[in-house]
């Protein structure tokens, strides 16, 4: 499986295919994010992250739905208090490699 | 019972205050000499030659004869009132207007809401505006009652005193001050609208309104008045940025910008950045400049931002500043 780096401290994941299924470009994405480039990808997720507290990320959320991406099918957070030592990786489900 | 006329009430309040609020406003600035008699005595006289002192000591021992007789079912503000309408119609620039509008506001803010650092702008820029040397007397008339306007309700608000009013006055024209004279260019190419004529030689810039133009496609708000949004800070203060949407301004506006409002910041955390740092995505448009004690603010997400823990609205807050991109309005401004 391939495992991308994520972070708990008001991270978004992206499913990359839910792009191309609603017509919404990787521009579009990173230019809603504000950010240069992605905290991670592969060809199957993109992350975000952190974001600047639980108001933008649920700003975030809310631009995301209107690009016509659906929360949990398309996108989700990712938010939990953990120290500095712990990291996180996912990967996609669907990925059996 | 004993009768006493409105006039005796006046005159014997003005004679009470007259002195105090020339005291105050002179704070030992007023010339002392001592001429020597030929019967070996001594006397000494002090001169009170400050214009601008003596307009408001005669303005307010005026005001206190005529706020007793207000309570004896008097109008007390008649006058201000006819000088209010004749000086917002008159011949006067739109900038000059525009101060002479905030001035006679005060007398209808409830006492709550007049801060002290905004009255002692307001003086300050009335009294550089009398400065103006194309004023004709009539026009200078209309400064020096919206003066006694804003002395009488910063008095009355208990943001003001006789006793600190000049050197209030005094420290905000110092804030105001620039050295060297004219106007020039901005470093973004606007020009600085917010420029009336001093005498010295020296050029002045004074917040009219509480808002003042800024080069960057946006304006700025100071909370308190422009003269308390820069200075020197207490130890231990570092400046930050908190990027917002425009209701949440408003609430920033509401407590005048002395503590980061209760309520503020999802989860208890406030989240802010260091200043100049790029805005992070999904913050609103409006940015609040203010200074925090950096023993408050806790690292979060990057070196460039911070979080701060609420409750911290008895943290006192500095140097606040709101800059609102043009075209976006904050509720209740």
């Amino acid at each position: 499986m391939k495992f991308i780096n994520v972070t708990p401290e008001y991270g978004l994941l992206v499913r990359r295919d839910a792009l191309a299924e609603r017509g919404v470009s990787l521009e579009t994405l990173l230019a809603i994010m504000k950010v240069a480039v992605p905290l991670d990808s592969n060809d199957r997720l993109i992350s975000f992250g952190p974001s600047f507290g639980q108001e933008a990320l649920d700003e975030l959320v809310k631009a995301l739905s209107g690009l016509g991406l659906q929360y949990f099918d398309d996108f989700v957070e990712i938010v939990g208090d953990y120290p500095a030592w712990c990291s996180f990786k996912v990967a996609y489900a669907g990925d059996k490699d | 019972m004993i009768a006493c006329s409105d006039g005796a009430i006046g005159g014997a309040a003005s004679a009470i205050v007259a002195p105090m609020v020339r005291d105050g406003l002179y704070d030992k600035s007023d010339t002392t000499t001592t001429t020597q008699n030929s019967d070996g005595s001594a006397t000494q006289t002090t001169s009170y030659e400050n214009p601008f002192y003596n307009a408001l000591v005669t303005g307010a021992s005026m005001l206190a004869g005529g706020s007793l007789a207000g309570a004896a079912g008097q109008n007390s503000m008649g006058g201000l009132t006819t000088a209010e309408n004749e000086a917002l119609n008159n011949a006067l620039s739109a900038k000059q207007k525009q101060l002479l509008a905030h001035a006679f506001s005060f007398e209808a803010q409830p006492a709550g809401s007049i801060t002290q650092s905004d009255a002692a702008n307001t003086l300050a820029a009335l009294k550089l505006a009398q400065n103006d040397p194309s004023l004709t007397s009539t026009e200078r008339g209309y400064f020096t009652s919206a003066t006694l306007s804003v002395y009488q309700a910063g008095i009355q608000a208990g943001a003001l005193s006789a006793n600190n009013v000049g050197a209030l006055v005094s420290a905000a024209i110092g804030s105001m001050a620039f050295s060297g004279g004219g106007s020039v260019q901005l470093p973004g190419g606007a020009s600085q609208s917010n420029v009336l004529p001093t005498t010295s030689g020296s050029r002045t810039s004074v917040a009219i309104g509480n808002a003042t133009n800024t080069p960057s496609g946006s304006y700025t708000i100071y909370p308190l008045g422009s003269g308390a949004s820069t200075g020197p800070l207490p130890p231990g203060y570092t400046m930050v940025t908190r990027w917002v949407s425009p209701d949440e301004a408003s609430q920033w506006l509401a407590n005048q910008g002395t503590a980061i409002p209760s309520g503020i910041g999802a989860g208890g955390r406030v989240y802010v950045t260091t200043p100049g740092a790029p805005q992070p995505g999904g913050t609103g448009p409006v940015q609040i400049n203010f200074a925090m004690p950096q023993s408050a603010i806790s690292q979060a997400g990057n070196a460039q931002w911070g979080q701060i823990f609420q409750p911290v609205t008895s943290t006192p807050i500095y140097n606040t500043t709101i800059v609102v991109p043009k075209g976006i309005t904050i509720p209740g401004h």
